[in-house]
């Protein structure tokens, strides 16, 4: 899937033409700030492009295409920060609508982070052997946003799956498959836009995975899911954002997990000068 | 004969005057009920389903016949166009092309109502229609209400200058 030219179509000509005349297929997000400039994040750096700021009515103009001008219809989405075009995600932020203490859309938009998802062949090749050692074990990605957490369980979703290894994909978001944009291997199944505790069950029921892969366990109620999957003979993989295992550890959800000894595998990504480095811990 | 053939062509034309100023009178009154048609469609369905307004208006469309219809359909065709115009403009455009038969001021309160739908929340977006419903629902009554009054006078008046007219130049 070509995520570059889907972020294209979304933009405005005005802000197309930038878009394109930085030409980069190293863009990883595009962000858009009312009064300022358009910037582009490419490896980790965030540069301006262009001299004009940013209008609210070509906010807005993104904000129609992405939605098919209803707003309305993306509201269950935005409760969780962000609205998704063509397996692009595009975070939200402005003056939010609220009622009886639930968010119901935003009053004002002021802020866009689009960001493009990418398939990065062969990221897996350093470490796949000694993650396979012993059996597949229950595996979780680390690292901030933005870093490429996704990216990563998406192709090591690919690689166990052409190795023969039935794994269900549980893609609450719709970021991992995109709708058929992501080649997912040869024996990977999809269940998509479903919550991963209603989703495990159904998976663990009814397609016989060997491996559940999702993203991002970030929320207590992410939790039962995990527990249903525990103790089933079937491995997870996951990821969550932190910056590595220790860092995480401050946190009580993730306190709780690890001593609980889920985990057996941690794949932390560390990027430094526009460089990502893969590093496995074998607990 | 040519003082016959004359006053036969002024009385003609002025009873077509006429008839053409009733049959405009109907024509408005006829879009306003078919907008209405339309917009209550609309309103139900977003209320009950949240439904995107692309999906919105083929509902609306398939449910609507006459201008209500068109407006629709003429709208839906404009989509592809979100990203470099915004909604309200291509809502604003299709009002001006479909509904010409209406006056300015009901142009004007269906093209404040294209600034809210799909921007805002949904309540927001269904009290907005509501007003535009309730306001376009007793401007087409007092059309409605007008309607014998109007036809009678728009002959009377046509008929009386025909009279005129044919007595001044007889």
């Amino acid at each position: 899937m070509d995520s570059f030219k889907a972020a294209c179509e979304l933009l405005p000509s005005t802000l197309r033409q930038r878009l394109e005349s930085a030409g980069g297929r190293d863009v990883e997000e595009v962000r858009l700030r009312i009064g300022r400039r358009l910037s582009l994040v490419c490896n980790g750096r965030e540069l301006e492009a262009g001299e004009d700021k940013l209008s609210r009515r070509e906010l807005m103009q993104v904000l129609e295409k992405a939605t098919g001008a209803s707003l309305h219809s993306a509201a269950p989405a935005m409760v969780n920060g962000y609205i998704s075009y063509k397996g692009l995600r595009i975070g939200l932020c402005g003056e939010a609508a609220m009622n009886a203490g639930e968010l119901v859309g935003f009053r004002e938009y002021t802020s866009l982070a689009i960001r493009l998802p990418k398939e990065c062949r062969g990221i897996c090749s350093e470490f796949i052997d000694g993650l396979m050692e012993g059996g597949l074990e229950n595996t979780l990605i680390i690292s901030p946003p933005g870093v490429g957490k996704t990216t990563l369980l998406r192709e090591l979703i690919r690689v166990l799956s052409d190795m023969g290894i039935r794994v269900a994909v549980l893609d609450e978001r719709g970021e991992l498959y995109a709708s058929g944009g992501f080649e997912l291997g040869r024996c990977s199944d999809v269940l998509s836009g479903i919550p991963k505790e209603i989703g495990v069950s159904m998976l663990l029921r009814g397609m016989n995975p060997q491996v559940i892969a999702m993203d991002e366990i970030s929320r207590e109620a992410d939790m039962p899911a995990l527990g249903q999957i525990i103790g089933c003979g079937v491995a997870v993989i996951a990821s969550a954002h932190g910056r590595d295992r220790q860092d995480m550890e401050k946190r009580p959800m993730y306190r709780e997990i690890f001593g609980m000894g889920i985990f057996k595998n941690f794949l932390t990504i560390y990027l430094r000068d526009g460089r990502r480095r893969y590093v496995l811990e074998k607990i | 004969m040519l003082r016959l053939l004359g006053a036969l062509l002024i009385s003609a034309s002025s009873l077509a005057l006429g008839l053409s100023y009733v049959a405009g009178e109907s024509r408005k009154l006829s879009i306003l009920r078919s907008v209405l048609q339309l917009l209550r469609e609309m309103r139900g369905e977003l209320e009950t389903r949240l439904t995107p307004l692309p999906e919105l208006l083929e509902y609306a469309a398939g449910r609507c016949n006459g201008a209500g219809k068109d407006f629709a359909v003429c709208l839906m065709d404009s989509l592809p166009q979100l990203g470099e115009k915004e909604f309200f403009q291509l809502w604003d455009k299709s009002v001006a092309d479909c509904f010409a038969g209406l006056c300015s001021e009901d142009g004007e309160i269906l093209q404040t109502l294209g600034h809210s739908l799909g921007r805002f929340e949904l309540d927001r977006q269904l009290a907005d229609m509501d007003a535009c419903i309730e306001t376009l629902e007793s401007r087409a009554a007092a059309c409605s209400g007008a309607m014998p009054e109007k036809k009678r006078l728009g002959l009377g008046i046509a008929c009386s200058f025909g009279a005129l007219l044919l007595i001044v130049l007889i």
